[in-house]
């Protein structure tokens, strides 16, 4: 699974949470500013990419998070990692 | 100085008769039973494998995406009701600051706990859903009713298991009367037909256990009674005050007269010899109307089809109106126990039978158990005069609440 799959997942994800537009939903869009998002918005994103990857996110790891490009490099580090885990 | 009167003036239900007054009071009258084989999840490892459900509520009429995904259904029923409740009253005008919600919630989001439970034993705390504490929080029901409408005056849920609704109801009144509102939103929900839940009343003893025949397990009244059917759904009124209802043109269902509560302080789950608790709410309802016994037409009883809870109601009637004298009826052969929605949804049974002079048949009821001296309109509706009805709900706990309404006479 490498940053652009899971890039993919997240804006399925943000438009299914977020009720917007597929084409707004970009690296550089804030979840909250831009995105009709709110303070439980990623929360909701992130669950719902728990479940398509299988794998717990913790939600301290995405502190200080805000564009849905730095929610993609947090997730692509933690399946990368657990990749790493399960190989050794 | 005269005390402030409460009018009712919209009505709203979601329940497994209809999702509108016209299906749900036409069921009703019709003395239709709504049990059936359990939809929602697959009823095949459970002792009971039926229930009353909602069939044709479509959350897409009220929310969008996003707000559907952060609501159970039971706040989801709960506001279907509460905005068709708000819709029948008409324009109000109401200073949003003056208006109030109270919401009766018996066990709160459970079907979202319960998968959350399962996430969390299954696959670890990590999973559990962030919107997990919004969602089945028992006031979030009464906050979703409040969010959505930008309503800013009182707002609060009341957990008094099977008598909810009607406390709600009856507090809403209270709030109207106090004069920190003047307009309310009152009534109640659950959504409770879920594999722990159906287990759990299961064990205790208290649901019917005819799992071949659906429709005639719900039989309040009967001697042949063996338990509750599990129902799920919410009914909301709107409660105003009664010059501002009468200053607006408001078409007036009725008046909240008289409202009674207390508590058994006797068991948990059993009723108190011979109704004795029953029997004070219903007099503390009736001194509140500032009513007697014999002015009452109606009295559309809990009756849950349990066999301590008909006898103790009987029992409690009989002390308060005498031997076979006030007709009543239970919705409950027909819907199911609704359990914190039961009075709500009940109250709007009453309201509709004072509007039509109608009293629904109490389905199932064929035959009456000779030591239950009270008179169960059954096979087929009866014909009400223009007379104040009482509405009863009793819940685990000991909580008892009652109320009185009166047809409107100008």
């Amino acid at each position: 699974m490498d940053r652009d799959q899971i890039l993919e997942l997240l804006t399925d994800a943000a438009v299914e949470v977020m009720d917007v537009d597929r084409a707004t939903v970009t690296a550089d869009a804030r979840f909250v500013e831009d995105l009709n998002g709110d303070s439980l918005s990623v929360l909701e994103i992130l669950e719902i990419l728990q479940e398509k990857l299988d794998v717990d996110l913790p939600t301290e790891a995405f502190d200080g998070v805000g564009t849905v490009g730095q929610a993609a490099d947090v997730i692509t580090g933690i399946v990368a990692e657990r990749a790493e885990t399960t190989a050794g | 100085m005269s005390r402030t009167r409460v009018a009712i003036t919209g009505l709203g239900v979601k329940t497994p008769a209809g999702c509108d007054l016209d299906s749900f009071w036409a069921t009703l009258l019709a003395g239709r039973s709504c049990a059936a084989p359990i939809r929602r999840i697959d009823p095949a490892a459970l002792p009971v494998r039926f229930a009353c459900e909602v069939t044709e509520f479509d959350p897409a009429s009220y929310f969008d995406s996003k707000e559907t995904r952060r609501t159970d259904r039971v706040a989801q029923l709960a506001f279907g009701a509460a905005a068709d409740a708000l819709a029948d009253a008409g324009e109000l005008g109401a200073d949003p600051a003056r208006c109030g919600v109270v919401a009766a919630a018996g066990v709160g989001g459970l079907i979202t706990q319960e998968e959350q439970e399962y996430n969390l034993f299954s696959r670890g705390p990590a999973r559990v859903s962030p919107m997990l504490v919004p969602m089945m929080m028992p006031n979030a029901a009464a906050a979703l009713v409040g969010l959505k409408l930008g309503w800013t005056g009182p707002n609060f849920c009341i957990a008094t298991a099977c008598a909810g609704g009607t406390n709600a109801i009856g507090e809403a009144g209270r709030l109207i009367r106090e004069g920190s509102s003047d307009v309310v939103l009152a009534g109640g929900s659950e959504a409770c037909v879920t594999p722990i839940a159906i287990a759990a009343f299961a064990r205790m003893g208290a649901l019917s256990n005819r799992n071949d025949e659906p429709t005639l397990a719900s039989r309040p009244f009967d001697i042949d009674r063996d338990g509750f059917v599990m129902g799920e759904g919410a009914g909301f009124v709107v409660l105003e005050s009664w010059d501002r209802a009468v200053a607006r043109g408001a078409r007036i269902y009725g008046e909240l007269a008289g409202y009674g509560r207390n508590s058994d302080a006797y068991h948990v789950t059993a009723p108190s010899p011979g109704g004795a608790g029953a029997a004070h709410c219903m007099r503390l309802a009736l001194a509140d109307a500032g009513l007697e016994p014999g002015d009452i037409g109606h009295i559309n009883a809990h009756g849950t089809s349990t066999d301590l809870n008909d006898a103790a109601e009987a029992e409690a009637v009989v002390k308060v109106f005498g031997e076979h004298t006030v007709p009543l009826t239970s919705a409950k052969g027909s819907i199911g126990h609704l359990i914190a929605a039961a009075g709500a949804v009940e109250a709007v049974a009453s309201l509709l039978a004072i509007r039509d002079g109608l009293i629904p048949p109490t389905a199932n009821h064929s035959r009456a158990e000779p030591e239950l001296a009270v008179d169960v309109v059954a096979g087929e509706p009866r014909a009400l005069a223009a007379a104040p009805v009482v509405s009863n709900s009793f819940g685990f706990g000991g909580h008892n609440a009652t109320l009185v309404l009166t047809p409107y006479t100008g």
